[in-house]
C-alpha cells in the first residue's frame, strides 16, 4: 500500500469516527436507545469507573475495581424494554424525558491496531442535563472507546468514561455518556 | 497546614510557627488539642462520634445489635469492601431518602413495577412473610422470608460453601433471621442503612440468575432539599473473585445510581421532598398507617427475637414510624430549641 492510500484511509477513519459520535449523539438525545444499540457490537461493555481522589497527584484518578456504570449490550438492552410502550408508563426517571445534549469533541483516533479491523479512539465529552423545571446540569469526561471496522461501518466495542466528579450531580445516571 | 500548626498523633498541639513573634507570651498549646471523636467497632464497622459523653455503641445500638451482628458477623473471613463507593446527590430531604430505601416496601410493588415487570426482581411464586423488628433508638429491620424453602440454614444467592461457615457464626436465632431471605434491608438511627438481597437477573444471560449482593448506604444531609448518598458493596472475603464481581454488578445495575430501580427513586423522593415543602402540605402531616392493625409478635415460629416484632404477609410501615418518633423525640428535645417545630411534621 502506498503513503497516500494510508493516509487516506486514515482520513476516512477519522471522519468515520466523528460521524459516528455525531450520529449517536443525536439518537441517545432523542431518547432513541434502541436504534443507538444497533450500532453497538454484541460483546459491547460499557463502563464508568467511580472516580477517586489520591494523595499521590500522578496516581490513577479512576478506580480499577468500583463502578457507578457497568452495564452489556444485554443490561443495557433491558434499559430499551423499560422504554417499550407497555412499560414506559412506570418508567419514571425517564418519564417525562430527561433532556439531554452530548458535546463531543478533541477526537484523538488512534488507528494503530486498524490491521485488526480496531480502533481505538479518546475523545471529551459534555452532557447537558434538563428535566422538568429545574436548574440546568451537566457533566464532562474522557471517553476511551474501541470500535470494530465492518463492512457496514464502525462498531463500538467498549466505551470506559472517564468522570471529571468524584460525585453524580446528575437527576440519576442511567444514561450513556 | 494553612498556618502550619503540627499535631501528635493524639491531637495534641506541638508545633506552631512564629509562637514567639505572633502570640501571647503565655500562649498554652496544650488548650488547643484537636477535638476528639469517640470511635468504637462493631464487627469490622467503625463508628465515630463527636458526642464524647453519650451512650456506648453497645448501649445505642440496644436489642438491635443481635441483627447488626447477624448481618456483619456470620462470615468468619468477614467482608470486604468492592471498589469505592458510589456517591452522587440526591435533591431529596434525607429523611425520605432513607425511609426510602432502608424501609420502605410498599413502593416496590407501583413505584417499581417496571423493574419488576422486567424480572429483575421479586419473580418468585412463594409468598414471602415479612418480619419487621422495630427497635431501640429508632433502629429498624425487615427480613422478607421463604418460610417453606425446606432447609431453614439456605442463604439464597450466596456460594453453597460459604452456608456452613454462616450458621456457625451465629446464634441459632440469629441464623434463623438472616437465613432465607429474598431481601433484609433496615437503617441504623439515624442515616446508616443496610440491604441483603438477591435480583433474578440484571441482564447478563452469561450471570447465573439469583446472585446475591449487600450494601451499605450512608445519607448525608447537605440541605433540606439535598442529600448525598454513599454506596458501598459487600462481599464475603472467602467468596469466589467471579462471583464478587457478579455481586457487583447485580447491585450497580439496580440499587446503583445509574441501575434499574435508584434513579426511580431519586426521581420520586425529590418530588415527595419537593411538595412537602410546600404551605400547603406543611399544614399535613405525612402518612405512615400501613400496618397499624398490627399487634407485636411475642414470637415467631417459636422464637424470641429482639425488638417490638411485626409479622405480616405483605409490608407494614412500623420500621417508618420507630425511625419517625425517634427523630421527633430528638428534635423537640431541649438541645435545639431555636429549631424545634420548624416543619413540623411533614419537613
Ligand atoms: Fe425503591
Amino acid at each position: 500500500m502506498t503513503a497516500s492510500s494510508n493516509a487516506r484511509e486514515d482520513r476516512a477513519i477519522r471522519i468515520a469516527v466523528e460521524e459516528f459520535y455525531a450520529a449517536e449523539a443525536e439518537l441517545l438525545d432523542s431518547q432513541n436507545l434502541n436504534a443507538w444499540l444497533a450500532s453497538v457490537d454484541d460483546d459491547f461493555i460499557y463502563e464508568v469507573p467511580v472516580p477517586v481522589t489520591r494523595d499521590d497527584p500522578r496516581a490513577p484518578q479512576h478506580s480499577t475495581t468500583g463502578f457507578l456504570s457497568r452495564e452489556t449490550r444485554d443490561s443495557i438492552d433491558l434499559w430499551v424494554s423499560r422504554l417499550s410502550p407497555a412499560l414506559v408508563d412506570a418508567a419514571y426517571a425517564e418519564n417525562p424525558p430527561v433532556r439531554t445534549r452530548h458535546f463531543v469533541t478533541n477526537a484523538r483516533v488512534s488507528l494503530n491496531d486498524s490491521n485488526d479491523g480496531e480502533v481505538t479512539a479518546k475523545s471529551n465529552v459534555l452532557l447537558t442535563w434538563g428535566k422538568w423545571n429545574a436548574e440546568m446540569r451537566f457533566t464532562a469526561g474522557e471517553r476511551h472507546d474501541s470500535f470494530r471496522v465492518t463492512n457496514d461501518g464502525l462498531r463500538l466495542r467498549r466505551r470506559r468514561v472517564l468522570l471529571d466528579t468524584n460525585v453524580v450531580r446528575l437527576g440519576h445516571f442511567r444514561i450513556i455518556l | 497546614m494553612y498556618h502550619g500548626w503540627t499535631y501528635d498523633t493524639d491531637g495534641r498541639l506541638r508545633g506552631v510557627p512564629g509562637l514567639r513573634q505572633w502570640y501571647q507570651p503565655d500562649f498554652d498549646r496544650a488548650q488547643h488539642s484537636l477535638r476528639s471523636a469517640r470511635v468504637e467497632v462493631f464487627h469490622d464497622l467503625v463508628f465515630a462520634t463527636w458526642q464524647l459523653d453519650g451512650p456506648s455503641l453497645t448501649d445505642y445500638l440496644g436489642d438491635f445489635a443481635f441483627y447488626l451482628e447477624a448481618l456483619m458477623a456470620r462470615s468468619t473471613a468477614g467482608w470486604e469492601v468492592v471498589g469505592e463507593p458510589l456517591r452522587w446527590v440526591s435533591q431529596t430531604n434525607w429523611k425520605i431518602s432513607v425511609e426510602n430505601f432502608g424501609m420502605d416496601s410498599l413502593h416496590l410493588g407501583t413505584l417499581h413495577e417496571n423493574p419488576g415487570r422486567l424480572g429483575i426482581f421479586g419473580g418468585t411464586d412463594q409468598e414471602p412473610l415479612a418480619i419487621t423488628s422495630v427497635c431501640q433508638n429508632g433502629h429498624g429491620i425487615e427480613a422478607t422470608k421463604f418460610m417453606d424453602s425446606g432447609d431453614d440454614r439456605a442463604f439464597p444467592g450466596y456460594p453453597e460453601e460459604l452456608w456452613e461457615d454462616f450458621v456457625a457464626n451465629l446464634s441459632d436465632d440469629q441464623a434463623w433471621f438472616v437465613a432465607n431471605n429474598l431481601v433484609c434491608k433496615g437503617n441504623i438511627f439515624p442515616n446508616l442503612s443496610f440491604i441483603d438481597l438477591f435480583h433474578d437477573y440484571t441482564g447478563d444471560p452469561s450471570t447465573p440468575p439469583a446472585v446475591a449482593a449487600k450494601m451499605l448506604r450512608l445519607v448525608r444531609p447537605t440541605g433540606p432539599l439535598s442529600s448525598e448518598v454513599w454506596m458501598w458493596i459487600l462481599v464475603p472475603r472467602d467468596a469466589p473473585e467471579q462471583w464478587k464481581r457478579w455481586s457487583q454488578e447485580s447491585l450497580v445495575r439496580t440499587l446503583g445510581v445509574s441501575g434499574t430501580f435508584e434513579p426511580d427513586d431519586l426521581e420520586n423522593t425529590a418530588a415527595i421532598s419537593s411538595a412537602n415543602s410546600g404551605s400547603v402540605a406543611q399544614r399535613w402531616n405525612m402518612l405512615f398507617l400501613a400496618g397499624e392493625h398490627l399487634k407485636p409478635s411475642a414470637t415467631v415460629e417459636g422464637r424470641q427475637l429482639p425488638g417490638e416484632v411485626f409479622v405480616c404477609s405483605a409490608n407494614t410501615e412500623s420500621m417508618q414510624r420507630g425511625f419517625y418518633r425517634e427523630w421527633r423525640t430528638r428534635m423537640s428535645s431541649a438541645a435545639t430549641p431555636d429549631r424545634a417545630g420548624v416543619g413540623g411534621d411533614a419537613s
